[in-house]
């Protein structure tokens, strides 16, 4: 997930309850300042609302942009406004899922303090530590798959949620298809991952972002078999498991990257598709990647003028290198840039990028 | 002994050889069609200097007067400038003193070191060491160190390069001791 600038609890009278700075290495705005701020902005906007007639419902404001890059972001709790400060690129569900779910959280921890507040700020200097855990939850994904460590539990200090739980962690199942087998929501079992997580008692899979282009959906490698796969072996004496393994290696034809061999499987998911193939290229000789190579031409004005500095920087740097030549790996050694920075940059520039494909042993 | 990171940025009318320059130092190597760098090129090279660890993050600035704009937007957090003019062409040294503000204005006083690059391409020198001294009193212009250089040939372009993050390593340890 993103992360946003800052964030502010703000009560009806314009005082701020509570801020945080997730980015420790610039300076907040003025807590007092800028609530008062959003307040009477608020208000300014529900009074020409009521003028014309519109209901409250209308006249909430739900956004203030602050510049071409960062937007402050508002969200209604009653009594409560939560306001972040985020890039424009990142406000998604995920990021207003976030605000809202602070909101949540802090009336439910200071409900009882908020209706005889007595001016006494310090008390919500606590919520600090809930922070934190909100957005490990935040952070998880549905298709993400949990796995136990191998430690003993002793079962006898959890509850039987818990315990139900882990034994639902096979290192096989996604969260969602947790979800399903427990009768729970996504998000009650995503709180649940979060607090074990905490406890440091799983691990988790790699995220594999269904938004992302590259892993798995246009990996940026195509897949040519070079072996054929036991020719004299009856298929009828082949395990269920090893024959559906073959059918996904013979779907193999150098033309599929691993999210299309992965569509003609509806039964398996993506991350099962991507393992038994990760575990046959560890084998070697079964098939040879054909890796894609970046190229761009040109990279239009107008989309450049609404990046932040960094990925501005990235991008230009993209631009002077993307030569057809060199690959993903040799960009991140040269520009000194991650290489899934490098990967959400292609993916942002779309169709401004070319690949080359080139057959790699 | 210490890891470092430098992000230095190297500035200059177009053709000087910017891109040249870095090319010679982090990969050794010359290049010879010119192309114009588009906005901004970052590069990076590790290395060491006396048991400490240099990750050096090379910012190479587009020299034409469009990205004007885009550049200001660059040089937050540097901490180190190579300005480089070309012996060959005088007007790339009149110009340093317009890089020299435009520099100084985003970074505040930091060590520049001034560079005057194609000595391989001496019969066709415009530059002479009067007038770099003459351009650099003129305009109160200071720099740390001041060398002339041929990426095309290999010739004191790494000495350039390692003056600068020298000179960022011992600033770092006085800071530290003061």
């Amino acid at each position: 997930m993103k992360k946003p600038y800052f964030l502010y609890i703000i009560d009806p009278g314009g005082i701020c309850l509570f801020s945080y700075n997730f980015k420790k290495d610039i300076e907040m705005f003025q807590s007092e300042l800028f609530s008062g701020f959003i307040t009477a902005i608020s208000i300014f906007s529900s009074e020409l609302n009521e003028k014309l007639g519109f209901t409250e419902q209308h006249g909430r404001l739900p956004a203030i942009p602050l510049s071409l890059i960062f937007e402050i972001m508002i969200s209604y709790m009653n009594p409560l406004v939560g306001v972040l400060v985020v890039e424009k690129k990142d406000i998604d569900q995920d990021m207003k899922d976030f605000l809202n779910a602070f909101l949540t959280s802090f009336l439910k921890k200071y409900e009882d303090h908020l209706k005889m507040w007595d001016g006494e700020l310090t008390r919500f200097g606590s919520f600090k530590d809930e922070i934190e855990k909100i957005y490990k939850k935040m952070e998880l994904y549905s298709f993400q798959i949990p796995k136990m460590k191998e430690i003993s539990i002793n079962e006898e200090v959890l509850n039987k949620n818990y315990i139900a739980l882990i034994k639902e962690i096979d290192g096989k199942k996604s969260i969602k298809e947790i979800s399903e087998k427990m009768g729970k929501t996504i998000d009650e079992t995503k709180t649940m991952i979060s607090n074990i997580l905490w406890s440091e008692l799983i691990t988790l899979s790699e995220k594999i972002y269904e938004d992302d282009v590259f892993e798995p959906k246009r990996d940026l490698f195509y897949l040519l078999r070079t072996k054929e796969l036991d020719p004299g072996q009856k298929l009828s004496n082949l395990s269920e498991q090893v024959l559906l393994e073959h059918k996904l290696l013979r779907a193999i034809d150098g033309f599929k990257t691993v999210f299309n061999i992965s569509t003609e499987f509806p039964n398996l998911t993506l991350y099962e598709t991507k393992h038994i193939l990760s575990y046959y290229f560890s084998k070697g000789s079964y098939f040879e990647k054909v890796e894609l190579y970046p190229q761009i031409i040109k990279i239009s004005e107008d989309f450049l003028e609404k990046m932040t500095t960094e990925d501005l920087a990235l991008s230009y740097s993209l631009e002077n290198m993307c030569d057809g030549v060199s690959s993903l790996a040799d960009l991140s050694i040269k520009t000194g840039f991650p290489l899934k920075d490098i990967k959400r940059i292609l993916d942002l520039l779309g169709k401004q990028v070319f690949y080359k494909k080139k057959y790699v042993k | 002994m210490g890891t470092f990171v430098f992000k230095i940025v190297l500035v200059g009318d177009f053709g000087v050889g910017k891109s040249t320059s870095i090319h010679r130092f982090v990969e050794d190597k010359f290049k010879a069609n010119y192309v114009p760098t588009l906005g901004v090129q970052i590069s990076k090279k590790s290395f060491e200097i006396d048991e400490h660890s240099i990750d050096l993050m090379i910012w190479d600035l587009a020299g034409q007067d469009r990205y004007l704009m885009i550049r200001q937007r660059f040089y937050d957090d540097t901490q180190g400038i190579l300005l480089l003019y070309d012996i060959t062409r005088k007007s790339s040294l009149d110009h340093i003193n317009r890089w020299y503000k435009e520099v100084t204005k985003h970074t505040g006083p930091i060590p520049i070191i001034l560079i005057g690059n194609k000595i391989d391409l001496e019969d066709k020198r415009e530059v002479f060491e009067n007038d770099v001294n003459e351009i650099l009193q003129e305009n109160n212009i200071e720099v740390k160190f001041r060398i002339e250089t041929s990426a095309k040939e290999g010739f004191k372009t790494e000495e350039a390069f390692l003056f600068l993050v020298n000179y960022l390593i011992e600033q770092y340890k006085q800071k530290r001791n003061v």
